[in-house]
């Protein structure tokens, strides 16, 4: 395990280089964009210069360009990604902390059901190779990428919302269900809370954005997973281990577990992207998380608020990245010695 | 004592591209103790021979007909659950390439006490481990060995481990294809030793596949050679390397520098036939120079001629 410690802690000193990078590239996208900002997120709205100008020290845009940058750096640290252009005095990191749980709450449940969906069906469709079912599995993977996430989303409202009444079409929670927002995590607050009624809610609203979005990611699990599972089924190892007389569920176990690296792969990029916030589907259900925050801080031109959120950003990718290769360490012995 | 004897064994590979018989009507018997070599060029049907004991035919391969008697039982009519326990404690298997039949992502000890329990349910993980470790002794590998992951290990170090896997139940019969093909000649030499040793040790039977007829000759007491998937002598090993029969064993007695202590080496004029349309009449007849009119037009069939099995039409 020494060997996991070391390798661990060298991945985490690489990724600080990397988010560095990824930082100064946003900074200085930001500052080519032509425009000022302030004079942008104001819109038509006629502002004497004097204020303008104000504003403008305010939100220290007048600093040379290398303060600027060092001065937003120290904050990002402290977790202050400074102050909207829009709303006087509303800090963006509690916009984050409001708007990331309900994110990374639709991530976790959609990622369930996408690896959920996609390891069954591409283990069914690898083990058995050249059947119908293999064949229906591959259409589903095929079907599964090409959906639209609204159109499946509405169809999935229209069925179990309007039709069949089962489900609510948009939200998080009912708004007539107080629930002490602790995490920001609706189902993890109300079993904290023990509260079972917020808890089937909050459970209930998740379902269909989760099923929506699990099922168009799922079908690039069914095909990776088929491909690498087939491929590890016919290889000498297998055939070693049969000649051991291993029993063939134990076989399938170790083979999957050999076809796992390049779908750990894609489980992190899928998170990554996920945490950045799912747009189509946080729109189509009316969630409040990531990706329709920066969808309405790009339209009001909250200058500030989009620096912040992919800044923000960019740390989570260092930070999954860490995560897959823990995990690429644990599955790989190769990779830990 | 008879251990395996094959009778009429018919194997077939079906694939888009039409059906393929790789082993045609081989009969063979191996004794308790006995270690037969089959040697034969490259796609003659040896591993697919081999392999077809165990049940570990790769797919598309499938036994068309004839009967794997195996101390009394027939193999090809057992179910799979029935032929997966016999695999590992029964007949022991080592393959070809020791880089790539170990699981890189478990340590050899798991993959050793894994089989081990399969077998003998009762025994623990710690006993198990100390059963895995006593096998890695018994083929040169210090014990400890048994918390290594096989890249820690050297090409050769894990062909014995391969070997330590396939008898540390004790089989009746180890079933070896190529086992040193992959590795470098000091280390061959190494493991065609240990072998020996392990066979006269435990008394089993031993099944050596191998293209290398000189290496037959050193261990074997008995020898199959196959020709386009059909087995055209079979015998003790010192009269077939004295007095081949069969006039490929000859050509491949006389192409062997080691076995043939002529100035000239003989080389086997034209190339093995394509299995999916191969001639008719004797198989081996387009490159014989002792073929005759029979040749071309009816299939030899093996006649048993002092103690030795030979297909050819000049006995018969
Ligand atoms: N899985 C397979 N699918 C289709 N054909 C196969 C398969 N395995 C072997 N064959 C064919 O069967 C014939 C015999 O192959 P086999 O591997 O038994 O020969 P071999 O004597 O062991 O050769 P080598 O010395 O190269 O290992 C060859 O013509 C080969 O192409
Ligand atoms: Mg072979």
């Amino acid at each position: 395990m020494a060997g996991l410690a070391r390798y661990l802690l060298i991945r985490a000193l690489l990724i600080i280089p990397t988010v560095l990078i990824l930082y100064t590239l946003v900074f200085v996208i930001m500052r080519v964009i032509p425009g000022d900002p302030v004079q942008a997120a104001l819109g038509t709205r006629y502002i004497p210069p004097e204020q303008l100008e104000l504003l403008r020290e305010r939100h220290g845009l007048n600093d040379p360009l290398y303060v600027q940058y060092f001065k937003y750096l120290a904050g990002v640290v402290r977790f202050d990604f400074g102050e909207s252009l829009v709303i006087e005095g509303r800090r963006i990191a509690d916009d984050i902390k409001e708007r990331f749980p309900a994110t990374l709450e639709l991530t976790i449940a959609s990622f369930i059901v996408s690896v959920g969906i996609g390891l069954a069906t591409g283990i069914l469709a690898a083990v058995k190779r050249g059947s119908k079912l293999d064949t229906t599995m591959r259409v589903y993977s095929i079907v599964a990428y090409t959906l639209f996430i609204p159109w499946l989303g509405s169809m999935l409202i229209m069925v179990f919302s309007l039709w069949l009444g089962l489900l609510p079409t948009h939200g998080r929670l009912d708004p007539r269900i107080s629930l002490d927002h602790k995490t920001g995590l609706y189902v993890l607050d109300s079993i904290l809370a023990q509260n079972w009624v917020a808890l089937k809610d909050a459970l209930a609203h998740l379902i269909l954005p989760s099923l929506t979005l699990g099922i168009v990611l799922s079908g690039a699990y069914t095909r990776l997973v088929r491909a690498n599972l087939s491929d590890a089924l016919v290889s000498d190892f297998v055939r070693a281990y049969r000649a051991r007389g291993v029993s063939e569920r134990r076989i399938l176990l170790h083979a999957l577990r050999n076809s796992l690296i390049p779908v750990v792969t894609m489980m992190g990029l899928q998170m990554a992207i996920l945490l950045g916030g799912a747009v189509l589907t946080e729109t189509t259900f009316s969630w409040p998380g990531m990706g329709s925050y920066l969808l309405e801080k790009v339209e009001a031109r909250d200058y500030t608020a989009v620096q912040g959120v992919v800044v923000f950003f960019s740390f989570m990718v260092g930070l999954i990245s860490l995560v897959v290769d823990a995990i690429y360490a644990l599955i790989d012995p190769r990779i830990r010695y | 004592m008879t251990l395996l004897r094959i009778e009429d064994l018919n194997i077939d590979y079906v694939t888009l591209r039409g059906r393929l018989r790789a082993v045609k009507s081989a009969s063979l018997t191996l004794g308790g103790g006995e270690w037969l070599s089959i040697v034969g060029e490259s796609g003659s049907g040896k591993s697919t021979l081999a392999m077809s004991i165990p049940g570990l035919l790769l797919p598309p391969g499938r036994i068309t007909s004839g009967r794997i008697i195996f101390r009394g039982k027939d193999l090809t009519s057992m179910s799979g659950e029935e032929l997966r326990r016999i695999r590992g404690s029964e007949i022991g298997v080592v393959f070809q390439d020791p880089l790539t039949s170990l699981d890189p992502l478990r340590t050899i000890g798991d993959q050793m006490a894994e089989a081990i329990m399969e077998h003998r349910s009762a025994s623990s993980k710690r006993e198990a481990l100390e059963m895995a470790s006593a096998a890695l002794e018994s083929v040169g590998i210090p014990g400890d060995r048994v918390k290594y992951y096989p890249h820690q290990l050297s090409g050769g170090q894990r062909q014995r481990v391969m070997i330590a896997m396939a008898v540390m139940l004790k089989p009746k019969l180890l079933i070896a294809d190529e086992p040193t093909t992959a590795l470098d000649v000091i280390v061959q030499a190494n493991i065609m030793r240990l072998l020996k040793s392990l066979q006269q040790r435990m008394g089993m039977s031993v099944m050596l596949i191998t293209h290398d007829i000189a290496l037959a000759a050193e261990v074997s007491d008995r020898i199959a050679v196959m020709y386009a998937a059909e087995i055209v002598e079979e015998g003790p090993i010192d009269q077939v390397i004295e007095n081949p029969l069969h006039p490929y064993t000859e050509a491949l007695i006389k192409s062997t520098p080691d076995l043939w202590r002529e100035k000239t080496l003989y080389t086997i004029p034209g190339n093995p036939p394509d299995l999916r349309s191969p001639p008719r009449g004797c198989r081996f007849h387009p490159r014989c120079h002792k073929a005759f009119e029979p040749c071309k037009a009816k299939e030899p069939r093996p006649t048993r001629l002092r103690g030795r099995t030979v297909a050819c039409h000049l006995y018969g």
